[in-house]
């Protein structure tokens, strides 16, 4: 058996071409399955995006009512800053990016594992907005205080929330939340947390001061390991009250509140022109004689339509809304009594 | 030449496997589309729910499935106007509501109002349903039956 020196270059090539061959098909192989595992992710994040959009939209309509989501493997992402609030996604992938351009929704920046969702109707004093309030069981919210207004906030707010309740905020250990809120009627500033709070980013560790008198609410953030002012807002009831405990920071708050705002404009806009066509249709003589408050709720309407026009929040401004929102309803309650046409 | 055969044949059996995933591929895309409009019908359908715009309320206690005509009246406008908020709101829709008197059983209705008409600017369909809805005249006091068209460009 003798190979030839021919011989002997052929099987070498033959070798060196399966190689080759070889190599570029397992290249072929492992593009079209990377590409099929990211086209999966995608399509993963497009269909878990627009399943969320059916569902924040069936949401706003079940009004009160406690609702959870889980997270299979993904982690929601809500645009919360001062400008933007107006998406949400699935982090870490750029496509089905949903807008909430004109959807108010009160929630962290990032929500992990679950979605407790909760909606409540805003009404000042009509239905204008339907708030969508979105957390996660992972974030800790923390009662501090003993007073009987702490207890109540406490109770009032849905029962599916991880609430804790101390006395004070050092009192508190974090059992492995990704984010802590404290909420107290009284002054946080300079409040010292625990070990295990400081531990995490300063961002995540955040706190309300509730001041009913003015209705106002100051943001606080961590520094290091206490708890420093950051800015303050205002709420007008309930429903703007849990918007602000919600929401990561002031600018998120506001931000949607806007949103809220501007609806608020619309309808009054709205609620005026059907005023004038309720006092130029034929009503009963009891009616009649109500032109004098029809005249003055459509003063308080425009008068809202012009208080919202710029939605920045402000003391006074809010402090206009609530006055306007309780004229409107006494004029409402009267009409609505000698069985006239109501406002709203 | 016997290994460049074996190797056009795998590559003739790779190409008919990537013609047949493309295919299957395709086809549970134009599934995934139709789901999606479906989606897409249901969710601006429940839109409605959330438009105290047009929903009747008797001081405050909001009726969805009840319309108040001077409301109709007076959005139809607005919606006409409003070139930025409620486009974005609503969406590519189209709603139309027909006020039938006594029933829509005489197949003829007494008044309509094409409240708001937003086509999209290429037109690829268009799907509708409707909802029989209570219209009430809070100026007479009387309640009418009505027909809510709402239909959903695609």
């Amino acid at each position: 058996m003798k190979i030839t020196k021919k011989g002997a270059i052929e099987i070498q090539f033959n070798w060196i071409y399966i190689a080759v061959v070889g190599v570029i098909l397992l290249t072929i192989f492992i593009n079209i399955a990377g590409g099929i595992r990211k086209g999966a992710q995608q399509q993963l994040a497009i269909e878990a995006v627009n399943i969320f959009d059916e569902i924040f939209t069936s949401l706003q309509g079940s009004e009160k009512t406690e609702h959870s989501i889980t997270l299979p493997g993904i982690e929601l992402e809500l645009a919360s800053d001062d400008e933007v609030c107006n998406y949400y996604a699935i982090k870490d992938s750029d496509f089905g990016r949903r807008s909430t351009e004109y959807l108010p929704v009160f929630s962290p920046n990032l929500i992990k594992k679950e979605i407790l969702s909760y909606s409540i109707g805003w009404d000042i004093p009509f239905r204008t907005n339907y708030f969508l309030y979105l957390t996660s069981p992972d974030i800790a919210y923390v009662y501090v205080g003993q007073g009987l207004d702490i207890i109540d906030l406490q109770d009032n707010m849905p029962d599916h929330l991880t609430k804790e309740k101390v006395n004070t905020v050092p009192e508190f250990i974090n059992h492995n939340y990704y984010k802590v809120k404290f909420i107290s009627y009284s002054s946080l500033d300079n409040d010292e947390v625990s070990r295990s709070v400081a531990k995490l980013s300063d961002k995540d560790v955040t706190g309300v001061y509730i001041n009913e008198n003015d209705k106002s609410i100051t943001y606080y953030e961590k520094d290091s390991d206490v708890l420093t002012e950051k800015s303050i807002s205002y709420y007008i009831d309930d429903a703007t009250l849990f918007a602000a405990i919600y929401s990561d920071n002031p600018g998120s708050y506001e931000c949607n509140l806007k949103k809220a705002m501007l609806r608020i404009n619309k309808i009054s806009n709205m609620l005026v022109k059907r005023i004038d066509l309720i006092t130029k249709s034929n009503l009963l003589p009891e009616c009649k004689s109500e032109t004098s408050s029809y005249n003055q709720a459509k003063t308080l309407l425009t008068q809202l339509k012009d208080e919202t026009k710029t939605q920045v929040v402000s003391k006074n401004k809010i402090q206009s809304l609530i006055n306007i929102k309780e004229d409107l309803q006494n004029i409402n309650n009267k009409l609505n009594r000698k069985s006239c046409p109501t406002l709203y | 030449m016997e290994n460049t055969f074996i190797l056009i044949v795998i590559f003739l059996i790779l190409i008919l496997a990537l013609i047949f995933v493309i295919a299957v591929q395709k086809s549970n895309q134009r599934d995934k589309v139709r789901e999606l409009q479906e989606l897409e019908l249901v969710k601006k359908s429940r839109v409605l729910n959330f438009l105290p715009e047009m929903q009747c309320s008797d001081n405050n206690d909001l009726d969805p499935d009840c319309y108040d005509i001077l409301k109709i009246e007076v959005m139809k406008e607005i919606f006409d106007n409003d070139k930025d908020y409620y486009p974005v709101l609503l969406g590519n829709v189209r709603i139309l509501i027909r006020k039938f008197d006594p029933s829509p059983e005489i197949n003829s209705w007494k008044d309509e109002w094409l409240v708001y008409d937003n086509p999209k600017a290429e037109d690829k369909g268009y799907r509708e349903v409707q909802f029989p809805v209570l219209l009430r005249d809070v100026t007479s006091n009387s309640d009418y039956f009505g027909v809510i068209y709402l239909g959903v460009y695609e």
